[in-house]
């Protein structure tokens, strides 16, 4: 390719940086980095998820899963799905640049706030005087059928055109929550998603699939070929977490040197001890199943579901539940099906708003530092009002200080979205040009990196999300 | 999405494609060095050719026909709206396969490309210039990389005008299908209208060779394909507008294999190969042309 192709690139991200206000970090993972940053013109807050183009695999490219995500978001177009609004190419480092809808919250940290009492705002009524108060233990049943209906209503749309999404949670189901959008679900991470019309190739080929506590029994058991309801176990499990504010199949992850997918015995012994072992009558093709033989000798359990859950063994919750977390995928329930269930047409009737009679207001995202060592030299700023959602992060009040000296304090003296002034940006693409590209340092790697870490990435929680969890306990 | 046509990404770039390709080359031309212009003949005759390169590659690697049209259409939708100076042809038709074959969800390994990529390749090029010419080809595609092809209609077409056993006429119009991907029909029409345009094309040219005795034969079966073509809500002058473009194509292949018209343009680029115009790690124009002045990139 010729310099003409990169100016392009070069004239594209102009674009990206005059149209967007960078406001701060919010997230960092083994795909990239996350900030939040605001449209200049509409004043639309949006989310930047900039990819690390680093090489998983000699001679792979662009990784699978950013191919996948970047392909099916593209296409999609739901209420409860992420929205891609833009991409962008960064033309110096090459990595690529995904302008997604703002969320303030995910489900799994709803739960942690939940879960440890937070205090937050809270307003009793409209114009009322705003008090801190504790996050109750667990959330209300209207804002959990509210958030199910939502998933299933995503999780329909997209098994209707043919979608396994593969790696359902709560760290990639988002919530909005604005002052107009009060608590709509967006379903996020297409990184393991995968059309299943026409496959080439058979979708059990694609390694080890869902983070380890929503795996369904048919994939623990080495199904080689699977179904959206998959996606519905999954469901299930974040259900039942909505209720308790725990997991519910939290099993411990068999992690071999040699093998990427090992049989995960102790998952399924969990499943197991909760749901009972399944019997024949109840899942007829269960014996057919490649680890099938290694469970026969296992110790046989009695189900007793309603120990692991706070619903009422006779509502319509629970038989929900219990058809989210049916064993045999054929008869499970699919998420058309859920979506007509009795749960849902009782009082309360769900909502594509479910914090709309909420008076606590969840606290926004912490932006992080970009620069750890800088950290503590920041200097302390008046306190902000309550009421100011849009606090100005730290870093943005300390900018002054930097431009004298340009790049101060970024580690490899290339310019980050994020940090540095529009002015120094168009420096420093000016100075790009006038040099050679190849005097730029390599952004890719050269030391062969470990196997597969891409998919690992997305399928074992491997952005920490996951793991800081199972410390705490 | 795999299911609406009419609401991909795929719908709008059709909408979209008109008259995109003239307004861009008029812009720039004063910046290029004459050796590095083509004109539209020149243009498309080379891109046949390297389209022919691109399908004896998949073919080679044992790709899927679906894997090897969607490459195209990337390859076809990266000319449409880019120059031969942007990027080497030769360069993109690897990348295109490695792109499709990851879309396609039978990803295979840019190792296994380049063992079956000549010399011609090999000597200017590395795997680190497909995987850098990988993520512009993205960029150029817009991000919209999920391609629908005419397959899955042509198959309905034919059992709804119960023309399963004629194999001759079914074989007739799968030819036309593929053909069809080396003309602009992939970017200009549905996949829906080019299924029907190849059934109606194998139908009409089915008869020429017949004398008169096997076309009243043929001719129960040809009045009810006409009928049936009368009972769609279609336009028959798309189809025909497919039709011509496919004979078009036909043209250009006969004229590029008969005469030496394809000498000049391919000495063209293999001078600009030599001259290492499209090297990556090389500043390709002279310094001054890179650093456009701000207002003037504005402009552009």
């Amino acid at each position: 390719m010729t310099q003409t192709l990169r100016d392009k690139s070069s004239q594209r991200y102009d674009v990206f940086l005059k149209k967007y206000d960078i406001v701060g970090k919010i997230g960092e993972g083994a795909y990239g980095i996350v900030r939040r940053a605001s449209e200049r013109t509409t004043k639309t807050d949006v989310a930047i998820k900039t990819f690390k183009l680093k090489i998983t695999r000699e001679g792979e490219g662009i990784p699978v899963t950013v191919c996948r995500e970047i392909n099916l978001l593209r296409e999609l177009d739901h209420e409860n799905i992420m929205k891609v609004r833009d991409i962008y190419l960064q033309p110096i480092e090459k990595s690529l640049i995904m302008v997604c809808n703002y969320c303030k919250l995910d489900l799994e940290k709803l739960l942690k706030y939940h879960r440890s009492e937070k205090k937050v705002i809270y307003i009793e009524k409209p114009g009322a005087q705003q008090v801190l108060k504790k996050l109750p233990k667990s959330l209300d049943r209207a804002v959990i059928k509210s958030v199910l209906w939502q998933i299933l209503r995503g999780l329909e749309y997209l098994h209707a055109n043919w979608i396994i999404h593969r790696d359902l949670k709560p760290a990639n189901i988002l919530v909005n929550d604005t002052d107009t959008e009060r608590g709509t679900i967006k379903i996020a991470d297409f990184g393991l998603a995968r059309v299943f019309k026409d496959p080439l190739r058979r979708l059990g080929d694609d390694g080890a699939v869902v983070t380890i506590w929503y795996r369904p029994p048919e994939i623990l058991l080495g199904s080689k070929h699977y179904t959206p309801a998959i996606d519905v176990w999954a469901v299930g499990c974040i259900f039942n977490e909505l209720i308790t504010a725990k997991p519910l199949f939290e099993g411990k992850e068999v992690k071999m040197d040699h093998n990427q997918n090992p049989f995960q015995n102790h998952q399924l012994e969990t499943i197991y001890k909760i749901l009972g072992t399944p019997s024949h009558d109840a899942w007829p093709t269960l014996k057919h199943l490649p680890e099938y033989k290694q469970t026969e000798n296992w110790e046989r359990f009695a189900p007793q579901l309603e120990r692991h859950t706070r619903l009422d063994p006779t509502s319509p919750d629970f038989d929900l539940l219990k058809r989210l977390l049916e064993y045999d995928p054929m008869k499970r329930i699919t998420a058309k099906q859920a979506l007509s269930h009795p749960f849902f047409s009782q009082d309360p009737l769900p909502t594509t708003q479910c914090f709309l009679n909420h008076k606590f207001k969840y606290p926004d995202h912490q932006f992080q530092s970009e620069q750890p060592q800088q950290h503590s030299q920041l200097p302390s700023y008046p306190a902000q009002q309550a009421s100011n959602m849009r606090q100005p992060h730290p870093q943005m009040m300390q900018q002054p200080q930097m431009q004298p000296n340009g790049y101060a304090g970024q580690p490899n003296g290339r310019p980050q979205i994020g940090q540095v002034p529009l002015q120094q940006q168009a420096m420093a693409q000016q100075q790009l040009q006038q040099q050679p590209i190849m005097q730029q340092p390599i952004v890719v790697p050269s030391a062969p990196a470990k196997k597969s870490s891409g998919k690992k990435r997305s399928s074992t929680a491997g952005d920490g999300s996951g793991t800081s969890r199972k410390k705490k306990k | 999405m795999a299911t609406n046509f009419w609401r991909s990404s795929h719908s709008k770039t059709i909408s979209s494609n008109t008259n995109t390709n003239n307004a861009i080359i008029e812009q720039d031309l004063s910046q290029i060095p004459p050796g590095h212009i083509f004109t539209d003949k020149e243009k498309e005759l080379l891109l046949l050719h390297h389209m022919d390169e691109l399908r004896n590659y998949g073919t080679k690697l044992q790709m899927h026909q679906r894997v090897i049209a969607t490459a195209m259409v990337y390859f076809k939708r990266f000319f449409a709206n880019n120059q031969i100076r942007d990027c080497d042809p030769l360069l993109l038709v690897p990348t295109v396969l490695l792109m499709a074959s990851k879309i396609e969800e039978c990803p295979i390994n840019c190792k296994s490309i380049l063992k079956i990529l000549p010399s011609e390749f090999t000597n200017l090029y590395s795997m680190q210039n497909i995987i850098d010419c990988e993520i512009h080809l993205m960029e150029q595609l817009d991000f919209n990389l999920t391609i629908y092809h005419p397959y899955k209609q042509l198959e309905l077409y034919i059992e709804s005008l119960h023309l399963e056993n004629d194999v001759a006429l079914v074989q007739s119009a799968w030819n036309f299908m593929n053909d069809s991907y080396y003309s602009d029909a992939c970017l200009q029409f549905s996949p829906h209208l080019i299924a029907l345009a190849s059934v109606y094309m194998a139908h009409l040219f089915g008869r020429v060779d017949l004398d008169e005795a096997q076309q009243k034969q043929f001719k129960e079966r040809d009045d009810r394909i006409k009928k049936w073509f009368d009972t769609l809500n279609v336009h028959m002058r798309q189809i025909g507008a497919i039709t011509n473009q496919i004979l078009d194509l036909y043209k250009t292949l006969q004229e590029s294999r008969t005469g030496d018209v394809l000498a000049t343009p391919l000495l063209k680029i293999t001078k600009m190969r030599m001259a290492n115009v499209w090297r990556t790690n090389q500043p390709s124009y002279p310094p001054q042309q890179q650093a456009i002045p701000p207002q003037q990139q504005m402009r552009n």
